[in-house]
C-alpha cells in the first residue's frame, strides 16, 4: 500500500518514523510533565489526598513572600557568579596556557584535567566529604598543618555554599575546558599567520582575534554553566547538606526537592518548578537569537 | 580555511617565562584534579588505625583489603553493582539506538514541521531535571512501578545531546552512497545499517561511553525512584550507607566509592582518544 504514495510522502513518513521515537518519549517524560506541573502550581495538594484544592495565583504569591525562597534565589545567583569564575574563566586562561605546552604534554594535561568529569557527582560529594574532613581529611591536615583553626567546611554557614562549589567546579571544569579546546581548534592556522603579518603578536593576538574568534563557544558554554550551576549543585546538596545550615548552601531546584519531598507541598513546589523553567526559557531564546547573529556573521 | 594546526603549533610569541609559568600552573591544576581520587584510594586500602593518623600519606603503610572484605560481607554489594550496570547499560542502548534514528531522520529526510520539531528535541536540553521530576515521579507512582529499572530508565530514553551529535554527523554523509545502495533495493533500515553506521563506528562508540559513564554515575531521577536498597544504584546507595553509618566509617566508604569510580575511570582512560575527537570534530555551531 506504501508504494502507492508518491515519493515525496513516503520520504515524509519515513523521516517522520525515525523520529518517532525520540518525540514520543519527549512528549511523555518532558512535555507532559511540563504541563502537568503547570496545572498543580494552580492547587494545593499533600501528594496523597485524593483531592486537590484549586487555589488560584496563591503559589506564586507566597514565592514572592517566602524568604527562604528569597535565600535560594539568592543562593542560586551566588552559585552561578562562583561557577562562571572557576568553570569558565578559569578553562579560558588553562586553554590559552595549553598552547604554550608542549604537544605531548598538553594531551596528558587534557587527559587528567578532563578525568574527574567521569566521576559521579554523588560519589565525589562523599569523597570530597573525607577530603574536606577537619581530622585525617586531606585538606583538613593540610589546614592544620597550616596552623590555621579546624573547620567544618559542610557544616558551617559561612563555607558550606564555597564548599559545594569547590565539589561542582572540581567535577565540571574538565568539560568546559575540552570545549574551549574544541572551539580552539576550530580556529584555522592561517588566520593566526595572516595576523601575525599584520603584527599582532602575544597577548593582542589573543585578546583582538582569538578570544573573538572563540566567542560562540564562550557564549555556549556561558548558557550551559548557568544551567550547570543551577542542575549540577543539587546533587552535593541533597547527598550533604540538605540544604543547610540554616540554608546556607540551599538553591532554587534543591527548593523544588524540599517543597515536595519534604513537606509534601506539591502545588508550591510546581510553582516554584514553573519559574526556574520561565527562567531557562528566557535563557534558551537568548541562546538561540545569539546562535542566529553568529550563524549570520560565519556566512558573510 | 582548511589549515587546522594543532593548537600548540601556532607559534605565538611567548617568552620562556610565560612558558615556565604555564606549565607550573596546569601541573598545580592537574594535581587538584587527580589527587582527591588518588586520596579516595589511598583511603580505602588503608588499615582503619591508620586513617587517622596524623601527616599526608598517599601509600599506606600496610595495604589491605579488609575494608572492601567487610563491606562486601555486609552488605549486597554485587546486587548494588548488579543493578548499577542494568540501569547504564539499559540507558546506554536506548539512548544510542533513539540518537542514532533520530539523527538520521533530521538530517536525511524532509517532512512537515522538521525544524520545530527538532527544536523541541534541543530544547529539552535547556529544561532541568528538577523542573520535571516531581511530575514524573508521580506517574510512575501511580503506574505502580517505582524501584524498578524500567523507571529508572524510561524518563531518559531520548536524550537531545545524543540527537543533536548525530544530526551533524550524519547531515555531512555522502549523498550519493545512500542513493547507490538504495537503487540497489536496500531499505531505509538496511542503508542505515550497512552503508551509514559504519563509518561512524567511532564517533558512536564515543557517544555510547559517555551514555554509559552518565548512566552509572546518574544521581538526581534513581534518588527518588529507587528507594528500596535491593535496587539501588551504586551512588544512591552510598549516600543511604554515609548517612546510615554517621561518618565513622571512612574505610568503608572511600572503598564502596572507590567501586563506583574505577569502572568510569577505566572506560575513560581506554576511551579517552576517541571521546577528546568526538569533541573536537563535533564544534557547536549549526
Amino acid at each position: 500500500m506504501i508504494s502507492k504514495l508518491s515519493l515525496k510522502t513516503r520520504n515524509s513518513l519515513k523521516g517522520l518514523l525515525l523520529v518517532s521515537p525520540a518525540l514520543f518519549f519527549f512528549a511523555v517524560f518532558v512535555y507532559r510533565p511540563l504541563i502537568h506541573t503547570a496545572i498543580l502550581s494552580f492547587h494545593d495538594w499533600n501528594m496523597v489526598s485524593p483531592t486537590r484544592l484549586f487555589v488560584g495565583w496563591d503559589n506564586y504569591l507566597e514565592m514572592l513572600e517566602n524568604p527562604a525562597l528569597g535565600k535560594a534565589l539568592q543562593n542560586s545567583a551566588l552559585y552561578a557568579v562562583w561557577l562562571i569564575g572557576i568553570i569558565i574563566l578559569l578553562p579560558i586562561l588553562t586553554t590559552a596556557g595549553m598552547t604554550y605546552v608542549h604537544n605531548r604534554v598538553r594531551k596528558m594535561f587534557r587527559v587528567t584535567l578532563f578525568s574527574p568529569t567521569v566521576v559521579s557527582l554523588g560519589i565525589a560529594s562523599v569523597m570530597w566529604l573525607w577530603v574536606f574532613n577537619p581530622i585525617g581529611g586531606l585538606l583538613g591536615t593540610i589546614w592544620e598543618e597550616l596552623g590555621l583553626a579546624p573547620l567544618n567546611w559542610l557544616s558551617s554557614p559561612k563555607t558550606a555554599l564555597v564548599a559545594i562549589v569547590i565539589i561542582v567546579g572540581w567535577k565540571a571544569f574538565g568539560y568546559n575546558m575540552l570545549l574551549l579546546l574544541a572551539g580552539l581548534g576550530g580556529i584555522s592556522g592561517e588566520v593566526i599567520d595572516a595576523c601575525k603579518v599584520d603584527g599582532a603578536d602575544g597577548f593582542g593576538l589573543w585578546l583582538y582575534v582569538i578570544l573573538p574568534l572563540l566567542s560562540p563557544t564562550i557564549f555556549f558554554i556561558l548558557i550551559s554553566t548557568l544551567s550547570m550551576a543551577t542542575e549540577y549543585v543539587f546533587t552535593p546538596i541533597h547527598v550533604l547538606t540538605g540544604g543547610g545550615p540554616v540554608n546556607a548552601s540551599t538553591n532554587i531546584v534543591f527548593e523544588i526537592w524540599r517543597q515536595a519531598f519534604r513537606w509534601f507541598r506539591v502545588g508550591y513546589s510546581s510553582a516554584i518548578a514553573i519559574a526556574v523553567f520561565l527562567i531557562f526559557f528566557v535563557l534558551m531564546i537568548f541562546q538561540m537569537w545569539l546562535s542566529e547573529k553568529v550563524v549570520s556573521y560565519d556566512e558573510r | 580555511m582548511n589549515d587546522r594546526r594543532e593548537v600548540g603549533e601556532w607559534g605565538i610569541k611567548s617568552s620562556p617565562l610565560t612558558r615556565v609559568v604555564w606549565y607550573i600552573i596546569l601541573f598545580l591544576l592537574s594535581v587538584i584534579a587527580v589527587v582527591p581520587v588518588i586520596w579516595m584510594l589511598s583511603t580505602s586500602f588503608k588499615p582503619s588505625q591508620e586513617i587517622f593518623a596524623a601527616g599526608i600519606r598517599f601509600i599506606p603503610r600496610r595495604a589491605t583489603f579488609s575494608h572492601f572484605i567487610r563491606l562486601w560481607e555486609s552488605f549486597p554489594i554485587p546486587r548494588i553493582l548488579y543493578n548499577t550496570f542494568i540501569v547504564a547499560t539499559a540507558t546506554t542502548l536506548a539512548q544510542t539506538t533513539i540518537s542514532v534514528l533520530a539523527g538520521y531522520g533530521f538530517a536525511r529526510f524532509r517532512f512537515p514541521l522538521r525544524e520545530p520539531l527538532f527544536y523541541l528535541c534541543a530544547a529539552t536540553m535547556f529544561i532541568p531535571i528538577q523542573v520535571i521530576m516531581v511530575s514524573n515521579y508521580l506517574l510512575m507512582s501511580a503506574w505502580d512501578i517505582l524501584n524498578t529499572f524500567f523507571a529508572v530508565v524510561a524518563p531518559q530514553m531520548a536524550n537531545a545531546f545524543g540527537i543533536f551529535l548525530m544530526r551533524q554527523h550524519l547531515r555531512t554523509f555522502p549523498e550519493e552512497l545512500i542513493e547507490a545502495a538504495r537503487i540497489d533495493g536496500a531499505n531505509e533500515l538496511r542503508v542505515l545499517i550497512q552503508v551509514v553506521l559504519p563509518s561512524l563506528k567511532s564517533v558512536i562508540a564515543a557517544m555510547a561511553i559517555l551514555f554509559f559513564v552518565n548512566g552509572w554515575n546518574q544521581y538526581v531521577w534513581p534518588s527518588l525512584v529507587l528507594t528500596e536498597p535491593e535496587q539501588m544504584t551504586l551512588p544512591i546507595w552510598l549516600r543511604q550507607f554515609m548517612h546510615a553509618e554517621g561518618g565513622s566509617e571512612w574505610g568503608m566508604l572511600m572503598a564502596a566509592s572507590s567501586l563506583g569510580v574505577i569502572p568510569a575511570l577505566i572506560l575513560y582512560v581506554l576511551a579517552h582518544r576517541q571521546i577528546m575527537s568526538t569533541f573536537a570534530s563535533t564544534g557547536l555551531k549549526g
